[in-house]
C-alpha cells in the first residue's frame, strides 16, 4: 500500500488479522479443551438415556420378547383368576346351589349321574350341575370345578344348556361340572 | 485455502507414512487424519486441533467480539467435531465441516446472548499490522502507534458488530480469513450468488461506518 494513498476498507480489515492470542492463551486453551474432552468421556448419562439405550441397543429384540411374555403371563393370570372366582362364588355363596342339589337327587337320568338344568338361575349363564347320586356329604367344588365350553350356536343364546351323557366326565365321581354358556 | 499451513506442515510427514508419498492436498491430509481418529487413534485428533484452532478462534472471535466467549465456543466446536467424527464421511472437506459447526455455534450464541453482550477484545500484535497503514494514520492524526491501533481496533469491531450475523460471517471469512466465494457458500450452505450479494451489502455498510478512516 502506498503511504500517500488513503486506505481502503480491505486495508483496514487486515488489521483484524493482527488480533492474535499469545502463547499463554493457547496453553490455557489446550488444557481446557483436554479437560472438557475428558469430561465428555466420563460424564454420567441420565437414567432415561440408559433406559433408552437398553431398548434400542443390541438387547432390543430380547427385551421386547421378555415384555411380551410378561404381558401374556399377566393376561393369563388375570383371566384364570376371574373365571375361578366366578365359579366359586356362583356355586358356594349362592343360596340356589343347595336347591340345585335337591333337584339333582330327584331327577336321575343316568345310571351314575344326575343332571339337571336349573331354570331359576340367571339365563345369561345357565349352569348345569352334575353330581354323583347320594354323595351329598362332601362337596369340595372349588378344587375340581372346571369350565366347559360346549360348541353349538345355542351356547350363545340365553336358553339354558342341557348336558348330554357324551359331555359328562365320568372318571371322578365327585367332580362337579359347571359350564357357562354366554 | 491456506489455513494454518505452517502448523500443518509439521504433521505432513507423519501423515504421509500412512498414505504414501504422493502429493497430498490439505483436504487429503485432513481426511487421512480423520480416518485415523475414526479407526480409534484418538490422539490424532489433536493434530486437527493444532492446525485449525487459530483460524477457527479468529473467526469466532470476530463474530462474537469477545475473546473469552470465542475461546469457549471454539473448544465446544472441537468437542462437537470429535463426538461426531464417526459420522463424517469425507463428502465435504474437514475444514468446511468444522467451520460449519463453528459458524452455527457462533450464530446460536449471538442469538442467545443478544441482550447481554460484553466486548473483550484480543490484543493486537503490532508486528502483523501493515506498516503502511500505521504510517499513514500516524502521519495524518499525529497519534502514537499504540493508541492509534487501539482506536482502529475498536472502530473496526464496533462496525462489524453492527452487521447482522449472516453478513458479518461473510465479511470475516472473505476479508479476514481469505476464503473464496465457493468455500464460503459451502460453509454457510448458500449459493455463491448469495455470498456475493451479502458481501457487497456488508462492505457497503462497513464503508459507511468507517468513512472517517477510508477514502
Amino acid at each position: 500500500m502506498d503511504i500517500n494513498r488513503q486506505p481502503k476498507l480491505e486495508d483496514l480489515l487486515k488489521v483484524k488479522k493482527a488480533e492474535q492470542p499469545n502463547n499463554a492463551f493457547w496453553e490455557k486453551f489446550d488444557r481446557e479443551l483436554h479437560e472438557k474432552t475428558l469430561q465428555t468421556f466420563i460424564r454420567q448419562e441420565p437414567w432415561y438415556h440408559n433406559w433408552a439405550n437398553w431398548f434400542i441397543g443390541p438387547t432390543r429384540s430380547a427385551s421386547i420378547a421378555y415384555g411380551l411374555i410378561c404381558l401374556i403371563g399377566i393376561a393369563l393370570y388375570l383371566n384364570i383368576g376371574f373365571d375361578s372366582n366366578n365359579l366359586v362364588s356362583d356355586i358356594n355363596s349362592n343360596g340356589q346351589s343347595s336347591a340345585t342339589f335337591k333337584e339333582i337327587e330327584g331327577s336321575v337320568e343316568f345310571a351314575d349321574y344326575a343332571v339337571v338344568a336349573n331354570d331359576n338361575l340367571e339365563k345369561d349363564y345357565a349352569v348345569e350341575v352334575i353330581a354323583i347320586n347320594g354323595a351329598s356329604e362332601a362337596y369340595d367344588f372349588e378344587a375340581d370345578a372346571i369350565s366347559v365350553a360346549i360348541g353349538n350356536t345355542a351356547d350363545y343364546s340365553d336358553a339354558p344348556v342341557y348336558a348330554s351323557s357324551d359331555t359328562l366326565k365320568k372318571s371322578n365321581p365327585y367332580t362337579q361340572l359347571a359350564s357357562f354358556a354366554f | 485455502m491456506k489455513i494454518g499451513k505452517t502448523i500443518a506442515n509439521e504433521f505432513i510427514s507423519d501423515v504421509k507414512k500412512d498414505v504414501g508419498d504422493s502429493v497430498m492436498s490439505d483436504r487429503d491430509l485432513d481426511w487421512a487424519i480423520v480416518q485415523r481418529v475414526q479407526n480409534g487413534e484418538v490422539s490424532a485428533f489433536n493434530q486437527l486441533v493444532q492446525k485449525y484452532r487459530q483460524p477457527l478462534f479468529s473467526t469466532i472471535y470476530n463474530m462474537t467480539g469477545n475473546r473469552e466467549d470465542a475461546s469457549d465456543i471454539a473448544q465446544e466446536v472441537f468437542i462437537k467435531a470429535f463426538q461426531s467424527i464417526r459420522r463424517f464421511r469425507g463428502q465435504a472437506s474437514f475444514y468446511t465441516w468444522l467451520y460449519r459447526i463453528a459458524v452455527n455455534s457462533s450464530i446460536t450464541f449471538i442469538k442467545r446472548a443478544k441482550k447481554q453482550r460484553f466486548i473483550n477484545y484480543e490484543t493486537i500484535d503490532e508486528t502483523l499490522v501493515s506498516t503502511e497503514i500505521l504510517e499513514y494514520f500516524t502521519a495524518k492524526t499525529k497519534t502514537e502507534k499504540g493508541a492509534l491501533l487501539k482506536e482502529l481496533q475498536e472502530k473496526l469491531n464496533e462496525a462489524l458488530q453492527k452487521l447482522s450475523p449472516k453478513h458479518r460471517i461473510v465479511v470475516i471469512l472473505h476479508e479476514v480469513e481469505g476464503m473464496n466465494h465457493k468455500e464460503i457458500a459451502d460453509i454457510t450452505k448458500t449459493s455463491e450468488g448469495t455470498v456475493r450479494s451479502r458481501l457487497h451489502y456488508a462492505k457497503k455498510m462497513l464503508q459507511a461506518f468507517l468513512q472517517e478512516y477510508i477514502g
